[in-house]
């Protein structure tokens, strides 16, 4: 058994209620608090499935773990400004937490005030998807005529594609003038034409919402939210400059 | 569009949570980190999340 400490959050110093029944705890220093909870290090180092053959599910470990990570974020993140951590982010013990809340305060109080008052809403648009017109019968049709009629078909469906590409530009530029920051999603699918999560403070929700019904043109549109500000959480935080590693027990 | 706007609960949305949770957030370096002797203290695939973000739409506005 190797017992580790897994960091959450960072967070201001404050009475932390959450997640009764767990140990889910505060490490505060000069202000700030690092959200923590032991764990046992095995779970972590047997996350090594691939959990891509079949699509994850609910009772996979990592889900398990992942889902537990986001309902502690949330959760202090109801309450108080919130700078989440990556998952599997895990400390030694108490000592190693107050040093890195020391050693990085300056950078990790910025960075909470920047996302303080702040939620993330993920956005994502696509084509909608259109009544398959290949079933059209082409019985009597002249060689010609069936090629003219699949050459109508393709340009319109290219122009479909542009409109839908300079519909989720003009939808990304109103959605931007609401949001702090913005950032897209590192891996899009092809088929999505935006998917980006957009840092919105809290008077310009209304605005930001109204503008997604609004003037969505001839694309479809989904939303998600409201996270932690998960994506707007980019900094990389180093404590001391030795890395040590310890012996799998 | 309708009047309302109808927001996907993100608990039920699992790509999106594997993706914030394991993809985002801010890196702790240094030595306060512990990892395991010799392999990576997780080891995950990139394809889990490339796979699915097409049935993560399924909570469009409604």
């Amino acid at each position: 058994m190797t017992l580790g400490l897994c960091a959450y959050a960072i967070t201001l110093d404050h009475e932390l209620d959450l997640l009764p029944g767990t140990d889910v705890r505060l490490v505060a220093h000069r202000g700030l608090g690092l959200v923590v909870a032991d764990v046992e290090l095995t779970q972590f180092a047997e996350l090594d499935t691939d959990p891509a053959i079949d699509g994850p599910g609910e009772d996979d470990p990592l889900v398990v773990l992942a889902r537990r990570h986001d309902a502690v974020v949330r959760a202090v993140f109801e309450r108080r400004p919130v700078l989440p951590l990556r998952f599997g982010t895990v400390l030694r013990d108490e000592a190693a937490a107050t040093r890195l809340l020391g050693e990085r305060h300056a950078l990790a109080k910025c960075e909470l005030d920047r996302v303080a008052g702040h939620r993330e809403w993920g956005v994502r648009a696509r084509l909608p998807h259109r009544p398959d017109d290949r079933a059209v019968r082409l019985d009597g049709l002249s060689g010609t005529e069936y090629l003219a009629r699949r050459r109508k078909r393709l340009t319109a469906a290219e122009h479909g594609r542009q409109r839908g590409a300079e519909d989720a530009a003009a939808l990304h530029a109103a959605l931007t003038r609401h949001a702090t920051d913005t950032a897209p999603r590192a891996h899009r699918s092809p088929g999505l034409l935006l998917d980006t999560a957009y840092l919105v403070p809290a008077r310009e929700e209304a605005a930001f919402h109204a503008e997604l019904r609004r003037g969505v043109g001839g694309v479809e549109v989904a939303l998600t939210g409201p996270w932690p500000p998960y994506s707007f959480a980019r900094l990389e935080l180093s404590a001391g400059d030795r890395s040590e590693a310890i012996a799998h027990a | 569009m309708p009047d309302e706007l109808t927001v996907t609960p993100s608990a039920d949305g699992l790509v999106d949570v594997l993706d914030r949770v394991i993809h985002r957030g801010a890196v702790i370096n240094g030595d306060v980190i512990i990892s395991l002797a010799g392999i990576d203290l997780i080891r995950l695939d990139l394809r889990l999340l490339l796979c699915g973000v097409d049935t993560a739409f399924d909570g469009a506005l409604s």
